[in-house]
């Protein structure tokens, strides 16, 4: 039984000719003394014979195909090269890695809404000013958003603004309520 | 025309078609695109991709024909490659289309008043097809090459770039396969064929 199933695996390496004489003629010896080897022998030679005889026809062009497809050919190769343009955005690693970290930052916006967010003053985004008053040269004052400025001395006193920045400033000092100097 | 003077002659074209001869293009497609055909309707089993492939086979070969070196393999080999290859990525692309409907009527309509013999033929044909379509990509490739295209395993190993036993292997085990997929169909040759010599 053990070598009947040995012949059963190398049927097909017999079969397709590539068995060395030495195991071929013990192959044939055993072949020929056991039946169901034969019939088993013959049930694959009839599979190779099958694929050997009908696998050649199957895709079998027509003529009409293959003129179609030259003609296509070679309108392909007449065409001039495309050229590849790549979307500005793929155009480099750093430029994807930027919209990345952009988006990381806006994400909190997406998600809950501008007006949830927990309140505070960030110091980027409130433009100061500097005030000087010509009239009393030390009222100096470190004044908040623009619009809150106040200067400490009267209505009448001309206030000239000399700076209006917007850089990032420390929050305590653009926050804090202008207050006279002694 | 012997082997040698063939394959110069297949070189001397591929040295015009180089040097802008047109004709040689043709002469090269001519003497592949049936081969080549073949090949990928074998592997795709769908005439409209197989067509597809072999378009763009010619189009990448011819415009990458100064790259092909004759030291390293055949230009049939070169091809044949190169076809397997975009087989792959179809077959890739079309993995999760379950049917054409189009192909079942491609099946359905040879067997319109045809005479007997090539009715049996082309009868034959369908089932080894639908025993095709039941093998993997891989076993499928190297069913074909081997019988339809009669290769041998080294040149299977150049073209599907894996080892000959692995090549072997992978006929074997189609080959098991297709007998028990083909066996019914089979019985009536059997019969017929009766006691052979070994």
């Amino acid at each position: 039984m053990k070598t009947c199933n040995l012949i059963r695996k190398h049927a097909f390496r017999y079969l397709s000719g590539e068995m060395p004489p030495r195991q071929r003629r013990l192959f044939v010896r055993h072949v020929e003394r056991c039946p169901h080897c034969q019939a088993e022998l013959r049930r694959q030679r009839a599979v190779v014979y099958e694929l050997q005889a009908t696998l050649p026809r199957v895709g079998r062009p027509q003529r009409d195909q293959l003129a179609r497809v030259w003609g296509n050919v070679q309108q392909q190769l007449t065409q001039p090269p495309r050229q590849t343009t790549r979307p500005l955005l793929y155009q480099s690693w750093g430029a994807a890695m930027m919209m990345v970290v952009m988006f990381m930052l806006l994400l909190p916006l997406v998600v809950r809404g501008a007006d949830q967010l927990p309140h505070f003053t960030p110091a980027i985004y409130l433009p100061t000013a500097v005030a000087v008053t010509t009239e009393r040269p030390n009222a100096i004052v470190l004044s908040g958003p623009l619009q809150q400025a106040t200067t400490p001395t009267s209505t009448n006193t001309p206030t000239r603004w000399i700076a209006v920045a917007v850089a990032p400033t420390m929050a305590h000092m653009a926050a804090s309520t202008p207050t006279p100097l002694p | 025309m012997k082997l040698e003077e063939m394959l110069m002659n297949e070189l001397d074209t591929i040295r015009r078609c180089l040097a802008g001869d047109q004709n040689g293009y043709a002469e090269l497609y001519n003497d592949y695109a049936g081969g080549l055909y073949r090949l990928c309707y074998g592997l795709l089993l769908h005439r409209q991709d197989a067509e597809d492939v072999l378009q763009e086979t010619f189009v990448y070969a011819f415009k990458s024909l100064k790259r092909y070196d004759a030291q390293r393999a055949s230009f049939k080999t070169w091809l044949y490659t190169i076809a397997v290859s975009r087989c792959r990525n179809m077959h890739r692309r079309k993995q999760f289309q379950i049917f054409d409907i189009n192909q079942v009527f491609d099946l359905a309509s040879p067997f319109e008043e045809q005479p007997e013999s090539q009715f049996a033929q082309q009868n034959a044909r369908h089932v080894v097809e639908r025993a095709l379509r039941e093998l993997s990509p891989i076993l499928r490739e190297a069913v074909v090459l081997r019988y339809a295209h009669g290769l041998t395993y080294r040149e299977m190993a150049e073209m599907l770039d894996c080892p000959q036993k692995t090549a072997e292997s992978r006929v074997r085990l189609a080959h098991e396969k297709l007998r028990t997929l083909l066996q019914p169909n089979l019985l009536e040759e059997l019969l017929v064929l009766g006691h052979e010599n070994l």
